[in-house]
């Protein structure tokens, strides 16, 4: 039965290695099969992979009205080739989104290497404006929504002025676009720019010809606001946390992006998740109670499952702790190592 | 132009009487509606077809035949032909018919009578084959009383007329014996039926003198098909005192030209129900087996066979399958008695690799067998031994079960293999081999489904170990890689998740783990997307077949849920759908384990659920969201706890209210927002989530709802407002318009919303005070005051009828409310036509059925104008050609007339003033026979109605002309009244036909089947004119039986005390 607990999680569709949409495996009861937490390991694949593989998106852009000469059907059959898997063509907008993975393992230039963006609570999306409209996608590439927008090309008045193709999180409650990340700006794309240059242009494209899209009029009748991002030093995320949020929804999590990284399709080892909560087990780093509120009543709950912990190796436990907060290089992780720290992260939880 | 011109003149000479008939010039007209184009086939039909409608057309047929020479004018002119022989036979002078007659037979003659002629003009004898039954139906026996020895003498001058007699022959039987109903009265089949089979011994000789002599292939396919057609209704002796069955099996069945038919014709034989004849039926069996032996070893590989065969091999596969199922359902423990297992074993063995074949039709006909076989072996000794290993309980050596078994194992293998895709599996191969959503139902898989499903739970209680065993086997299979397929995988896994609960729990606790197991290393082993979300779809199915499990292993099923969740977010092409669709099925099976504090867990499951409703749902499309809320709203309504239930509601439902309370708000600032078509649709999805929570958690919704309620119905308000603004400025048009439309679905939500709860509440002074009135203030005002019929939601009528159903008679003081808003308005939109408006028609009938059934004291207290309007429109109502309205009509009035009867002083005024009226126009739809649908709830309520006179219910006189008159002289005038009205709408019927019609119907009326085939014989002689002779229509048998069903019913009558009047009790009886 303890098998098929554990099987059971492991099984996917789409390989998502530490998928934000389940437990994280540090929290998790059962251990997903897919932790054996090659999250380093695959960074630096995808790094070095990335220098290979190109993929014009303009001409993709250009062809989309035109629906069919997009054909690129060989989706299907490229799993574990990493190249493939960090430059996935995605089928029109279907899987276009750069998606995270749980943060699980955290490199010791963490500080000096990401960056940090705080997610409000919402739907995430794809923003695209051209040829007189703009058009909102959702992960499955299923157009949602449509209406004119101050973008560039995103109204009928400035059809002619180019596209934009923007990462979003869709607010019901206060009908605001919050934009993540940027990919595209007046027929330029950026998307095979590194995380800091896009998030730059992002903001100086934002303040210097985007005035308009932050407003409501008839020409943009939503509003768009873009999230600023900070960097990964330990007093600076604290502050993050701390501070009142920059957007006026609640905080949903933070994503954690490695500079490096370019925009690519998918689930990606280089951009990381996690919820406010787990600051303190995952990043060393305090945070409000009111935010430890959060934490699913759950996890305080881990004694009644310590059958999963040794008991033997507590002893070591506070040490460990100090370690895998911070110092622990990756390189350690091997899988079997892996598997025994996550054990007694759960007694660890389990003592807090 | 001209040509034109010149046609139309020159056509309409063929209808000028006086002339002679110009045959090349019909031709030529024939020819033109065939072949022509435009308006000069038009032109050419009107003519063709007033031509026939002509009185006199058929007394021009002889010269068409004689003399053209085409084909299709030959064919028009039997046409007309037919016309007149079924219409009006009765009334053409005897030595017309004679004519008619002699020159029909001649034809066929002539044609018949070489063998280059017969195959030449097949299709022109064929219909002339037709004409002659149609006449013989009419003459036969009566005025043609040598008709079977002519056709036997003459079938004997050579063997082509001998053939097409034969189809002569077939076509009688047929039309006698198969197609009767309807098209004759039930005495006259009756009569040709007896007449015919004491003639058969004559026809029957025929039939085995050419079996036995004839060489001719031709005419013995024609005699084998005739006998078929004779099998099901000639004595019994023919069959089996004869050397019939035995010609058949030896010289018939081996050759591949007769064995088609022959297998019908035994198979035939086999489905006779008639219990003795053993012997023959042992003989035929072993016999049978023995010469299938010979043309089809049981070595054949039958799937290849058919599929690589010819048409004529096919088909011989099938009947095979027909009559291996037919014999051995009807005859199998008679097989298995005599001891003839070794024929019995191999017959069984043959249906086992025809079962194999690849063809549906065929499988279906097998399965039917293989069903039946199943369930019988199981309900001799339904109950399983607590162990197979208890050696107390092992099967006996010489048990039926025993012998079954081996062929059972095979029949189990066969139901896995083949599993029928069940109905709630989604994600499907499609012909290009991509892994898709479906979106068609397809019935006839789920029937099938539910076909396979069955007899493998049977087969499954017969033996569980085995089915275990083959299923192990073949999912072993598949995660070797040995038999892996998609289609493979799925119908194991369909077969696995069909049999659940058919297992004793332990058993199939071990079984379902070790599937599971499997399944999930399956589902690692295989790589690609496909692959990987066919084996993931067949796990959830699987996990949701079997909640009984579920239940009792807590961490398991959060595990599955969770897993769920996260394939909620799967981009997959329709992984989120199996994901909602499972999340829904396990929710409502198992919703009390999400409520309850599970071991290990620091609060109920819900409320985990609850606290991150918002990042599940995320990807989500909106009817999947919906699915889901309807789940989650399964899993709190087992919450019986009421606070803590409000306060999970409550919690559920904070994101739909959270945006509805923002656009309430924005509304109250600027109502104007809700013309925006964004808002709009937000508004129409959160109703409809709040519809899906309703279904879920019924009553308890009520705290959600009232929090919603008024705003609600302002909102309809003002969407209805906007729409009828939208209207008067653009016209009727503008409601085309998505904003418009999505505006409506509003409207609809909300009274959706309102009727789907009020029907689940159970508190009827809850919802008669806080809930109602709102609503008829709102909802029926706007309904009364909106210009535009189209406009009118016909769903408030379905709502208004709704809660009078829930709420019955404590609505019943609304009631005049609710007609004062709808009931003039909604008529005047329907009363124009039968087609307008259907929705409207429909859900207006059932609101007057509800009022009628639920709150008849409202009908009785309206005034006599409207209450003429109510009963107006039930006769509205029934007259329709809208199935559906129709019923409904009946039902209504049929409900009425008994609701009336109770209240006497009512009643009486009632019947004085509609009785008459309500009969008329049921016999007006009754003779329609565009309602013949509905003849028996029309059977029902005239029957009602004739008993109300007769047994002097009704207490005043009906007779407005004689109003003194005591009431018992209702009868009379009653039956004077039908009486006339039959007649003055049927003058070709006789004195003596309506006479025996009206005394039939006073006759009958306790026994509806009998009264709805009376009524059913009569329609069928207003179809023909009879003119004086009416003679084979048995009237005096009729009212012989008539006279039988009148002594019956008072006999039944006399043997209950009281039921009738002292005097009218016979002396002998008194004391």
């Amino acid at each position: 039965m303890e098998d098929l607990l554990s099987n059971f999680g492991g099984v996917e569709v789409t390989p998502r290695p530490n998928n934000p949409h389940a437990e994280h495996p540090h929290f998790a009861l059962y251990k997903n099969k897919t932790t054996g937490s090659s999250q380093e390991e695959r960074r630096k694949m995808v790094l070095h992979a990335r220098k290979e593989a190109r993929y014009d998106l303009l001409s993709l852009v250009r062809n989309l009205e035109g629906e069919s000469e997009v054909t690129d059907d060989s989706e299907g059959d490229m799993e574990y080739e990493e190249v493939r898997t960090c430059y996935a063509r995605p089928k029109k907008f279907r899987n276009f989104l750069m998606l995270s993975e749980w943060l699980v393992d955290v490199p010791e230039d963490f500080a000096s290497t990401y960056l940090a963006v705080p997610c409000p609570v919402g739907k995430r999306c794809l923003v695209m404006s051209s040829k007189g409209r703009t058009r909102v996608y959702a992960k499955s590439g299923v157009m949602v929504k449509e209406f004119p927008s101050m973008l560039p090309g995103g109204n009928r008045r400035i059809c002619s002025r180019g596209f934009a193709l923007l990462d979003c999180i869709w607010s019901e409650v206060n009908k605001i676009y919050y934009i993540l990340d940027l990919v595209m700006w007046l027929n330029q794309s950026i998307i095979e720019c590194e995380t800091l240059f896009r998030f730059e242009w992002l903001r100086s494209r934002i303040e210097e010809e985007g005035q308009e899209v932050q407003e409501i009029s008839n020409l943009n009748p939503v509003k768009f606001q873009r999230v600023p991002y900070y960097d990964c030093s330990p007093e600076s995320l604290q502050r993050l946390m701390a501070e009142e949020l920059p957007f006026s929804v609640p905080l949903d999590g933070v994503l954690f992006y490695h500079k490096e990284s370019h925009y690519t399709h998918g689930n990606t080892p280089l951009v990381g998740w996690l919820k406010g909560y787990m600051f303190p087990e995952i990043l060393g780093i305090p945070v409000p109670d009111s935010v430890l509120q959060e934490k699913p009543l759950k996890y305080v709950n881990l004694p009644s499952h310590i059958q999963y912990g040794q008991q033997k190796r507590s002893a070591k436990k506070s040490e460990e702790k100090m370690e895998v907060a911070s110092t622990k290089s990756p390189k350690k992780n091997t899988k079997k190592a892996g598997k025994n720290k996550s054990q007694e992260n759960e007694m660890e939880v389990s003592g807090t | 132009m001209i040509e034109k011109m010149s046609l139309t003149v020159e056509a309409s000479k063929l209808l000028d009487f006086n002339q002679k008939l110009d045959i090349p010039l019909l031709d030529n007209v024939i020819g033109f509606m065939y072949n022509g184009i435009g308006e000069q086939q038009r032109i050419a039909q009107e003519v063709l077809t007033t031509l026939k409608e002509h009185p006199d057309a058929w007394t021009r047929v002889d010269a068409i035949l004689e003399y053209s020479q085409n084909q299709q004018t030959k064919y028009y002119a039997l046409q007309i032909l037919e016309q007149v022989i079924n219409t009006k036979w009765k009334v053409l002078p005897r030595d017309q018919c004679e004519g008619i007659k002699k020159y029909i037979v001649n034809v066929i003659i002539k044609l018949s009578s070489t063998p280059e002629s017969l195959e030449r003009e097949k299709v022109y004898l064929n219909k002339l084959n037709m004409i002659l039954v149609q006449i013989l139906k009419r003459e036969w026996p009566k005025n043609w009383q040598s008709f079977i020895p002519d056709i036997v003498g003459a079938s004997k001058t050579n063997e082509s007329m001998c053939q097409n007699n034969m189809v002569i022959l077939k076509l009688l039987s047929e039309e006698v014996f198969d197609f009767s109903t309807g098209q004759m009265t039930q005495t006259k089949a009756k009569h040709l039926k007896d007449t015919m089979c004491s003639q058969f011994q004559q026809v029957f000789l025929l039939c085995i003198f050419v079996m036995e002599n004839s060489q001719n292939p031709t005419l013995v396919s024609a005699t084998l098909e005739t006998l078929l057609r004779f099998l099901n209704w000639i004595p019994l002796g023919y069959i089996f005192e004869t050397k019939l069955i035995s010609t058949l099996i030896y010289k018939f069945l081996g050759l591949p030209l007769f064995r088609n038919v022959t297998l019908k014709c035994l198979t035939e034989i086999a489905g006779v129900a008639v219990p003795s004849y053993d012997e023959s039926y042992i003989m035929m069996f072993s016999q049978t087996i023995t010469q299938l032996q010979e043309m089809l070893p049981l070595e054949t590989n039958i799937r290849e066979a058919y599929a690589n065969g010819q048409d004529a091999e096919q088909q011989f596969i099938q009947n095979l399958a027909l009559f291996l199922c037919t014999y051995l359902k009807e005859r199998g423990s008679l097989v298995e008695k005599k001891q003839l297992s070794d024929a019995l074993i191999k017959a069984l063995q043959y249906l086992i690799l025809i079962s194999e074949v690849d063809d549906t039709e065929i499988f279906k006909i097998c399965l039917e067998y293989w069903n039946a076989l199943a369930s019988d072996l199981y309900r001799e000794s339904p109950f399983l031994p607590p162990t197979s290993a208890s050696p107390l309980y092992l099967p006996r050596p010489n048990s039926r079960r025993q012998f079954y078994q081996s062929i059972l194992t095979k029949v189990r293998a066969l139901m896995i293999s083949r599993m029928a895709k069940p109905e709630e599996v989604l994600v499907v191969e499609n012909e290009q081999g991509e892994v898709v959503r479906e979106f068609m139902r397809d019935t006839d898989s789920i029937n099938m489904y539910k076909n396979m499903r069955e007899t493998l739970v049977y087969l499954t209680h017969l033996d569980y170990a085995d089915t275990e065993r083959i299923m192990t086997e073949k999912l072993a299979n598949q995660v070797n890689g040995s038999e892996w397929s998609w289609r493979n995988l799925n119908t194991l896994c369909w077969a696995v998740g069909s049999i659940s609960g058919a297992m004793p729990e332990e058993d199939e606790k071990r079984f379902l783990v070790i599937v599971i197991k499997d399944l999930l290393g399956l589902c690692e082993q295989k790589r690609g997307k496909d692959n990987k979300a066919i084996i993931a779809s067949n796990i959830m199915y699987i996990v949701g077949q079997y909640p009984r499990f579920l239940r009792i292993h807590w961490r398991f099923l959060k595990t599955v849920i969770n897993k769920l969740f996260e394939f909620m977010h799967e981009t997959h092409d329709g992984v989120q759908d199996m994901a909602c669709d499972t999340f829904i099925k396990i929710a409502q099976k198992c919703r009390r384990q999400f409520v309850q504090m599970q071991v290990g867990e620091a609060m109920p499951f819900i409320e985990e659920i609850l606290s991150s409703i918002n990042s599940i749902i995320c990807d989500l499309q909106p009817q999947q969201v919906h699915t889901f809320y309807e789940a989650v709203g399964y899993m709190i309504s087992a919450q019986t706890d009421q606070v803590i239930q409000d306060h999970l509601i409550g919690k559920y439902m904070m994101l739909p209210n959270q945006v509805w309370d923002e656009i309430i708000n924005q509304a109250s600032r600027n109502v104007d927002i809700l013309k925006d078509p964004d808002v709009v649709k937000q508004l129409a999805n959160i109703l409809k989530t709040n519809v899906r929570a309703c279904k879920a958690l019924g009553h308890p919704f009520v705290s959600q709802l009232g929090r919603i309620y008024l705003d609600m119905l302002n909102v309809y308000k003002v969407m209805s407002e906007n729409i009828s603004a939208a209207i008067a400025l653009n016209g009727e048009g503008v409601t085309k318009q998505p904003l418009i439309k999505s505006m409506r679905v509003v409207k609809k939500e909300t009274l959706k919303l309102i009727s789907g709860w009020v029907s689940r509440s159970y508190d009827h002074t809850l919802v008669l005070d806080n809930f109602i009135p709102p609503l008829l203030e709102a909802v029926l005002m706007d309904y009364q005051r909106t210009g535009v019929p189209s406009a009118r939601e016909p769903e408030v009528l379905s709502t208004m009828a709704t809660i009078v159903n829930k709420l019955e008679s404590h609505i019943t003081q609304q009631v005049p409310k609710i007609f004062d808003a709808v009931f003039q308005c909604t008529l005047a939109m329907i009363n124009k036509d039968f087609e307008e408006f259907p929705e409207h028609r429909t859900n207006f009938f059932l609101l007057l059925q509800a009022v009628n059934t639920h709150c008849f004291t409202a009908l009785l207290n309206i005034p006599p104008a409207q209450f003429k309007l109510v009963l107006d429109s039930i006769i509205w109502a029934f007259k329709h050609t809208m199935r559906n309205v129709a019923d409904t009509g009946l039902q209504i009035l049929y409900q009425l007339l008994q609701n009336i009867s109770a209240h006497e002083h009512a009643a009486s005024s009632f019947y004085q003033t509609y009785y008459t009226d309500i009969l008329q126009h049921i016999f007006s739809v009754v003779t329609d026979s565009s309602h013949t649908a509905g003849l028996t709830m029309h059977a029902s309520i005239l029957a009602y109605m004739f008993t109300l006179v007769e047994q002097n219910r009704i207490t005043v006189s009906l007779d407005s002309a004689n109003p003194a008159s005591p009431s018992t002289n209702n009868v009379t005038f009653v039956q004077g009244f039908v009486a006339n009205l039959l007649k003055a709408a049927f003058p070709h019927l006789s004195e003596n036909q309506i006479k025996i019609t009206v005394q039939g119907m006073v006759n009958l009326n306790q026994d509806i089947p009998a009264f709805k085939e009376h009524l059913r014989d009569f329609l069928v002689q207003i179809r023909e004119v009879t003119g004086d002779d009416d003679s084979d229509l048995f009237l005096e048998e009729r009212e012989a039986t008539l006279r039988l069903a009148q002594e019956e019913k008072r006999r039944v009558q006399m043997s209950v005390p009281g039921i009738l009047n002292p005097h009218e009790i016979p002396e002998d009886m008194q004391d």
